[in-house]
């Protein structure tokens, strides 16, 4: 009997041995892929800082209408914020390799699951730019005109209108993305659901009187302030 | 028999039409659009001018009409006299000239002009003029004020004159006539007037351009027209006209929107003449024709404290947008004029000058869009307004014009600074 205890201890032993011999060149290997990839990672993004900062770059995409990138980047600086991308793509694909040395499987079906996924994310990063720039274009445009019918809070509508274009966007990105799913949307209806109800019922029942009056008096000074003159 | 047109200029029934009546030595072209309440009386003093001071010439009246859905056109045809010189064409307009409002005049002006224009071409005249169909103070001299000059004494642009209440007029006042007067170094007093004649060389140069289905032609017509002469180094001149006095509706147009688009027109032809207005230095007076009249005109009050509220509600709410377009001294400067009491507020001309030659380097720059960009001038345009009456409340007529005429000779001192700027962006 104790034997045969000897023959199952050595084969469980000898079955963990070979178990971890054959796992440990993975583990090895996805060890070194990220001890590679990381510095290669900071010397590429470096590289690409220093190529952005001599074309200027962040100057450049400000000059373009893309501000708000700047806004949004680490220190202000779409430069900076690119180094980054560039550095956490490259330890990412270096993670990939060691993964696919551990086990091919898991990155055959994690590599075609992201390459589906890919349109989705340009789709988005494409609606979140045109939500950008015309929530900008609107908010100017309102802001003006606001300004030009001698409105008070032209600044104040100016940004509430670029606010709910920006919302709106970004729903429509995180749908492309499938982040959040129903809540998102849901979230979305409540919003832009419970503004127009604010707006209905102020003007609707709790402020008819005021707005009234507000219109009576607008009325009166465009009458009053009508210049008695020709402009052209 | 009445030589109605159902097709436009371009078709071969015009044509025929046109070889029924056998030529012409002047054409009279009258664009309208929804005119029934004035174009009879301006087709009917047009008629009577022609009969009177030209009985020989063999004329024709020419209503280009876009579609008018109140019976301007058979309002004409019962206007006229003898229907054998009167051709009626249509225009199309634009839909966006259906929807916006024109700065001045009738909708789908250009097409009508261009019409005019190819048909007059067509006819052989000699002289062209153009009327607008809203006029309330044409007169049968008119016709003699504006003909002649081409006719008889070789001039081949001429642009109206009228005389006008001291206040009426500020955008061509402050604007349009002094920068069109430092840019071309030609003093026509009122470049959108709206009343012209020209010669058949002068027509030939205009229908030869490109510009017919552009936003200039659209709604700047009368500006591109005056552009186009004052650059052609023709014979040009001015008329005494009298007072003008226009259909009330046409008027109340948007303030902004009007800037828009005569500001539009005005920086769009600085691109397109850059070579030209770039080599020109001082300016030199054009001739006016016939005597000036003296018209009544009533003593009006204007409210300035409205006017400097929009400029400081322009300073504390665009000053982010006036920002990317003038330098930081001229906002300094605003700053500290907004900053006055009402009573005190006074634009410097140096200023107001820099500041208009600004837009329209970032108008030719792009740097924020067009329409953005004019329409954030408005509260600008507001405070020189406010400071020029406020300085000529108690003035007459003639203190006005000596004041205007300080302020062109500082147009055409600044125009260094303009070409500067244009050149050299970056610089400032």
């Amino acid at each position: 009997m104790w034997e045969q205890l000897n023959i199952a201890l050595q084969q469980s032993v000898s079955r963990v041995i070979a178990g971890v011999a054959d796992f440990l060149p993975g583990v090895l290997a996805l060890i070194l892929a990220l001890v590679v990839s990381v510095p290669l990672a900071w010397i590429v993004s470096h590289l690409v800082r220093r190529s952005l900062t001599t074309l200027h770059f962040d100057d450049r995409l400000s000059q373009w209408g893309f501000s708000s990138i700047s806004e949004w980047s680490p220190n202000h600086s779409p430069t900076r914020l690119t180094g980054r991308v560039v550095f956490w793509t490259i330890v990412l694909l270096g993670l990939l390799v060691g993964l696919t040395a551990l086990d091919a499987n898991l990155t055959q079906g994690l590599a075609a699951r992201s390459l589906a996924y890919v349109p989705n994310v340009f789709v988005a990063i494409i609606v979140l730019m045109v939500g950008i720039f015309v929530a900008r274009f609107l908010a100017r445009g309102v802001l003006i005109s606001a300004v030009n019918m001698q409105m008070e809070h032209a600044q104040l509508i100016s940004l509430g209108v670029k606010w709910l274009i920006l919302v709106l966007a970004a729903a429509m990105a995180l749908e492309h993305l499938g982040i959040g799913g129903s809540i998102v949307r849901l979230a979305f209806a409540i919003l832009f659901g419970g503004i127009v109800l604010a707006l209905a019922l102020a003007v609707g029942l709790g402020s008819k009187d005021v707005v009234r009056r507000s219109w009576e008096r607008r009325e009166q000074e465009t009458r009053e302030t009508e210049q008695p003159f020709h402009h052209l | 028999m009445a030589a109605n047109m159902a097709t436009e200029a371009a078709q071969p029934e015009v044509q025929q039409k046109i070889d029924a009546l056998g030529g012409a030595d002047i054409v009279i072209g009258i664009p309208s659009f929804n005119n029934a309440a004035t174009i009879g009386h301006v087709v009917r003093e047009a008629q009577r001018g022609l009969r009177q001071y030209f009985p020989e010439a063999r004329s024709v009246i020419i209503n280009s009409d876009g579609g008018s859905n109140d019976g301007t056109p058979a309002i004409v045809m019962e206007s006229v006299a003898d229907e054998s010189g009167l051709l009626q064409v249509p225009h199309a307009l634009a839909p966006v000239q259906k929807l916006s409002t024109p700065y001045l005049g009738i909708p789908g002006k250009g097409s009508a002009i261009r019409n005019v224009f190819q048909l007059a071409r067509r006819l052989g005249a000699k002289a062209c003029a153009v009327i607008d169909a809203d006029l309330r103070s044409i007169r049968p001299d008119w016709v003699r004020l504006l003909v002649e000059p081409v006719l008889e004494q070789g001039y081949d642009f001429v642009a109206p004159n009228y005389v006008r209440h001291k206040f009426d007029g500020t955008i061509t006042n402050s604007v349009v006539y002094p920068m069109s007067r430092a840019l071309y170094g030609k003093r026509i007093r009122q470049p959108t007037g709206g009343e012209f004649s020209f010669s058949q060389t002068m027509l030939d140069r205009y229908l030869a351009q490109n510009v017919w289905e552009t936003d200039v032609a659209r709604f700047g017509i009368d500006i591109w027209l005056t552009t186009e002469a004052l650059c052609s180094g023709l014979r040009i001149c001015q008329v005494a006209l009298g007072a003008k006095i226009h259909d009330p509706k046409d008027l109340s147009s948007d303030l902004s929107s009007m800037l828009v688009q005569v500001l539009g027109a005005m920086f769009t032809e600085m691109d397109r003449n850059t070579a030209v207005w770039q080599k020109v230095r001082g300016s030199t007076p054009v001739i006016v024709l016939g005597g000036p009249s003296e018209v009544e005109t009533e003593p009006v009050k204007v409210d300035a404290g409205k006017m400097i509220d929009s400029v400081q509600l322009g300073f504390k709410n665009l000053f982010g947008i006036w920002s990317l377009v003038l330098p930081p001294n001229s906002l300094l400067e605003l700053r500290k004029h907004a900053q006055r009491p009402p009573a005190e507020f006074r634009l410097a001309d140096e200023l107001w000058v820099r500041v208009v030659y600004d837009f329209a380097v970032a108008h030719h720059f792009r740097t924020i869009s067009r329409d953005h960009l004019l329409r954030a001038f408005t509260p600008l345009y507001l405070g020189w307004v406010a400071s020029f009456v406020m300085e000529m409340e108690t003035a007459d007529a003639a203190q006005v014009e000596a004041r205007i005429e300080t302020l062109c000779l500082r147009y055409e001192e600044q125009k260094p600074y303009l070409i500067s700027r244009w050149r050299w962006p970056d610089r400032f």
